[in-house]
C-alpha cells in the first residue's frame, strides 16, 4: 500500500489500528481497566464512544476554525471544548429518549460517562493541534472511535477467560488487564509496519 | 499534627494512582522522559491545590444541582491559565506534552478530590489534602517516569547513567512499556501493602 498515493487510508489505518488511541496515546484507558467483562455491554459502550466521538470533534473543529480563531481566542478552546462535549451529550440523552426508546435503554447508560472520557476530548484537541482539514478530521474522529470500541472489545472477551485463570498473587485485575493491553498494544504495533513499507 | 495526618493520607493510603486507580491515562502518556513527567507532576498539583482551594472556598455557594458543573468550571479556568504560562515559559516543554496539558481537565485525580473532600471542608484542611494527592501522584509519575528513561535510553533527565556496554531496551519507550512498568510497579506496591498488613 503506498501511503502518499492513498493519505485518508493511510490516516484512517493509523488511527484504528497503529496508533490507537486506547493503546497508543493511552486515552480512554480508565473505562478499559474498570469496566466489566460483559463483551455485550463493552460493545455498546463502544458504539456510543465512537458516536459522540464523531459529533463533538467535528463540533469542535468548525467552532474552533470559524469562530475561535477569526476573534483570535484560541486559548479559550478548552472551555469551549468542554462546553460542547457536555452539551452534546446532554442532547444526545434526550434526542434517543424521546425518539429512540429502545436505543436508549442499550446506550443511555453509558452516556453520562462519556462526558468525562478523556479520549473524546483527547481526539478534539489532536485535530485542532494538527491542523486536520474537515475530511481529515472526520476521517481520525470515525478511525479513533472505531480502534477504542475495537481495543474495548478485545480485552472484554479476553477478561471472560480471564476471569476463571489464575493470575499470579499481587497482580490484581488492574495489572493483569494492564498486561492484557500491553501485549495487544505490541500487535497493533507491530501491525504499522504495514504502512512504513512493510507491503 | 491534623493537617500532616491529611497530607500522609493522600500521599501514600489513598494514593490516587495505585490505590484508587484514578488517573491512568497521563500517568502512562506523559512518562517518556523524567523532565516532561516531572512538569505534568506539577501542573497536575497546581492544578488539584487551586481548584480544591477555590471550591472549599465557594462550597456553601455552590448549588448541589449545579456542582459537577461548578466544578469543570474552575478546573478549566485554572488549567487554562497554566497552559498559557507553560507556552510562555518552556515552550518546548509544552510541545512535548501537547494535548496532555488540555487533557488534566478530564483527570479524574483533580475531580474526585473535589467532589470527596473540598467540598465538604475547610479551605486550610482542603489546601493540605490536594498537596497530598499530588505528591502521590508525582512521586508515581517520576518512578515510571526513571524506570522508564533508565531502561528505554540509559539516561535520566537526559543525563547518561549507564556504562558505555549497556545496549537500551526500545521496548521500554514505546506504549507496551508504559503498561509492562505500571503493571510491575503495581506487584511491587500491592506486596508491600500484604506485607505491612500481616505485621500490624
Amino acid at each position: 500500500m503506498d501511503t502518499l498515493q492513498y493519505p485518508l487510508l493511510a490516516l484512517l489505518f493509523s488511527a484504528v489500528i497503529s496508533e490507537n488511541v486506547a493503546l497508543y496515546y493511552f486515552l480512554g484507558i480508565c473505562p478499559l481497566i474498570s469496566i466489566s467483562s460483559d463483551l455485550k455491554a463493552s460493545f455498546n459502550m463502544g458504539v456510543a464512544v465512537s458516536a459522540v466521538m464523531l459529533i463533538t470533534t467535528a463540533a469542535n473543529w468548525a467552532v474552533y476554525h470559524l469562530l475561535l480563531q477569526p476573534l483570535a481566542l484560541e486559548y479559550l478552546q478548552l472551555l469551549f471544548f468542554v462546553s460542547i462535549i457536555a452539551a452534546t451529550v446532554q442532547m444526545l440523552e434526550l434526542f434517543l429518549d424521546r425518539f429512540f426508546p429502545s436505543m436508549y435503554e442499550m446506550f443511555g447508560i453509558f452516556l453520562p460517562l462519556i462526558t468525562v472520557n478523556c479520549a473524546i476530548l483527547g481526539v478534539s484537541l489532536f485535530a485542532v493541534l494538527r491542523e486536520y482539514s474537515l475530511v481529515q478530521t472526520l476521517v481520525f474522529a470515525a478511525g479513533s472511535g472505531m480502534g477504542w470500541c475495537l481495543v474495548i472489545c478485545i480485552i472484554a472477551s479476553l477478561r471472560r477467560r480471564i476471569d476463571f485463570a489464575a493470575v499470579p498473587p499481587h497482580l490484581g485485575k488492574t495489572g493483569i488487564t494492564m498486561l492484557v493491553a500491553a501485549v495487544i498494544a505490541l500487535a497493533f504495533s507491530g501491525l504499522g509496519e504495514l504502512m512504513s513499507g512493510g507491503l | 499534627m491534623k493537617y500532616l495526618r491529611i497530607l500522609w493520607e493522600g500521599l501514600i493510603p489513598n494514593n490516587p494512582v495505585f490505590i484508587l486507580a484514578l488517573g491512568l491515562c497521563s500517568t502512562l502518556a506523559v512518562t517518556l522522559k523524567v523532565e516532561n513527567a516531572f512538569f505534568m507532576a506539577v501542573m497536575v498539583g497546581v492544578t488539584t491545590v487551586a481548584s480544591s482551594l477555590v471550591v472549599a472556598a465557594v462550597r456553601y455557594r455552590i448549588p448541589f444541582r449545579f456542582r459537577l458543573l461548578s466544578y469543570m468550571l474552575i478546573i478549566v479556568t485554572v488549567v487554562i491559565a497554566i497552559e498559557q504560562s507553560l507556552r510562555a515559559l518552556f515552550p518546548e516543554v509544552a510541545r512535548a506534552l501537547g494535548p496532555y496539558v488540555g487533557l488534566i481537565v478530564t483527570n479524574c485525580v483533580v475531580m474526585g478530590r473535589l467532589e470527596a473532600f473540598a467540598a465538604s471542608h475547610r479551605p486550610l484542611e482542603a489546601f493540605f489534602d490536594a498537596l497530598g494527592v499530588a505528591l502521590g501522584y508525582a512521586a508515581v509519575l517520576l518512578s515510571i517516569a526513571s524506570i522508564r528513561e533508565f531502561l528505554g535510553n540509559g539516561t535520566l533527565w537526559g543525563l547518561n547513567v549507564t556504562p558505555d556496554f549497556y545496549i537500551p531496551c526500545r521496548v521500554f519507550n514505546s506504549p507496551p512499556g508504559a503498561f509492562i512498568v505500571f503493571a510491575a510497579l503495581l506487584v511491587l506496591v500491592n506486596w508491600l501493602r500484604a506485607i505491612t498488613r500481616r505485621q500490624s
